[in-house]
């Protein structure tokens, strides 16, 4: 036969190459001293090559999850063996966090408390608040003559306490400002929590011990515990009214290796993926968020912005009714 | 029908390697992955291996795409956790030489190194054509390109860290 190609040699090292053409390749490199060769110069490249991608280990390893029993079906959520937690996430989301083994099992979908305080406003301000423009993308107080940037500023300074005492207009209906949050029935399926006007951020750093981070500037309207047990708080929710707009803040400790999340209101970055078999991947996670918002008749944009973020062993979670710029701008403010 | 919590105790660790070594970055790669698996919540795969894979490495490239804003958000990861855990010498050492690898990996095509990255996770042929939507027959002239480049960049890599 001719000289094989790097390809069909490379092929032969990694037995690749189907039983007769084998044969005959190593007819073949028996009378053939360059081919012979260049076989074990690619065999060195091989295992030089392996032992430069290996350096790239996960260090320190994952924890491995104990072995379990599970059977995860569509329409079927809870038969996967996952433990839950807490996490608000605009459109429909899942938050699925393993435990140690033997606590309690369960998957709790989770609601969007920003897009129901938008779903719950009368229509004339819902239109108002999903007309809300993008804040600036740079530092969250520039001042730009845009009436955008304007009505951005306006709203930051109508969530602030020292701003909006008596004669801020603030034409926010009652249960907005008085109920905590975990009245809401979306919110009740998440976990117990603590009834948020007894806490203050204070309060919260106390029961969990460390530092709870904050939006700059803003106040929040209720602080409350993130529970999945009565006795073990894991984080803290925060709600804050930007405007016309409820923005939930949500930090949670979690070890980094415990944790699967989708993140449906991310659908505008997620939505483009299109795996091997030609499905797009962002599919199911727009169909998702389709199903939460129509019910509503609130224009899919107007909702979706999710903002997840890590930092050491808290998970941060910012979502709300507002464009993702704006989201963006307040992220930004988290101190 | 699917077991997507079987599979995740299979392929979860290889997949964040993979994409560890892809990106570079262990907590987007933890991101990627766990993205990756929800959308098999979504929609269980049929052939789960290749289609993990390959649901990864879009995401991978989506976010190249959209560098700009994810290149802000980084960074605030960045500054905190940097400030909060200062490495030991040692590490610092080790941190240097995966930073050469990295390099070394940058200078790949995608295709050439997603190929390798495969195969290292010990993808047969038919899973990596599979994976990339490449033809079988050009898996193993794609590995030996691959492999040569990597290991010449990463010679280049080590000359100029001796030099400097």
């Amino acid at each position: 036969m001719s000289h094989p190609d790097d390809g069909v040699l490379q092929e032969l090292l990694d037995g690749e190459l189907a039983a007769a053409d084998e044969a005959a390749v190593r007819a073949h490199l028996a009378s053939c001293a360059a081919c012979t060769a260049l076989l074990e110069e690619l065999r060195v490249t091989q295992v030089e090559a392996t032992s430069i991608v290996s350096r790239l280990e996960l260090n320190p390893p994952l924890r491995r999850a104990a072995p379990r029993r599970t059977g995860l079906r569509r329409g079927n959520l809870r038969l996967l063996g996952l433990a839950a937690s807490t996490v608000l996430v605009a459109g429909t989301s899942w938050l699925l966090l393993r435990t140690s083994p033997g606590a309690s099992r369960a998957l709790y979908r989770v609601g969007d408390s920003g897009a129901n305080a938008l779903l719950e406003m009368p229509p004339e301000e819902r239109d108002q608040a999903s007309a809300a423009t993008p804040a600036p993308a740079a530092a969250p107080a520039v001042p730009t003559n845009t009436p955008a940037a304007a009505d951005e500023r306006k709203a930051l300074a109508d969530a602030s306490p020292v701003v909006s005492g008596k004669d801020a207009p603030r034409p926010r209906r009652k249960e907005e400002t008085a109920a905590p949050a975990a009245n809401r029935p979306s919110d009740a399926v998440v976990a117990q929590s603590v009834p948020a006007p007894s806490l203050t951020v204070a309060d919260a750093e106390a029961r969990l011990g460390w530092k709870v981070r904050t939006i700059e500037g803003l106040t929040p309207q209720s602080v409350e515990l993130v529970q999945v047990a009565p006795d073990s708080a894991s984080g803290v929710r925060q709600r804050y009214q930007v405007g016309r707009a409820a923005v939930v803040l949500v930090q949670q400790a979690v070890a980094s290796d415990e944790m699967i999340s989708t993140r449906g209101g991310r659908a505008d970055e997620a939505a483009g993926a299109r795996p091997a078999d030609g499905k797009p991947a962002g599919e199911a996670l727009k169909r998702d968020r389709a199903q939460g918002l129509t019910a509503g008749k609130v224009a899919a944009g107007s909702i979706k912005p999710t903002r997840v973020w890590r930092s050491g062993g808290l998970r941060f979670e910012l979502s709300g009714a507002l464009p993702a710029d704006s989201l963006d701008a307040l992220m930004r403010r988290v101190r | 029908m699917t077991d997507v919590g079987a599979l995740f105790q299979q392929y979860y660790e290889p997949l964040v390697r993979m994409l560890y070594r892809r990106t570079g970055d262990r907590d987007r790669a933890e991101d990627l992955a766990q993205e990756t698996f929800a959308r098999a919540v979504e929609a269980p795969p049929y052939n789960p291996r290749p289609w993990l894979f390959a649901v990864a490495l879009n995401l991978v490239r989506e976010e190249g795409r959209r560098s700009v804003r994810r290149g802000r958000h980084l960074e605030l990861i960045r500054g905190e956790s940097s400030a909060s855990t200062p490495a030991a010498d040692e590490e610092y050492i080790r941190e240097e030489d995966r930073a050469r690898v990295q390099r070394a990996l940058a200078e790949l095509s995608d295709r050439d190194r997603e190929a390798l990255l495969l195969k290292a996770e010990g993808f047969n042929y038919d899973e990596i054509a599979a994976t990339l939507r490449m033809a079988r027959g050009a898996i193993g002239t794609t590995l030996v390109r691959a492999r040569r480049k990597l290991v010449d960049a990463y010679r280049e890599e080590e000359k100029r860290h001796v030099a400097s």
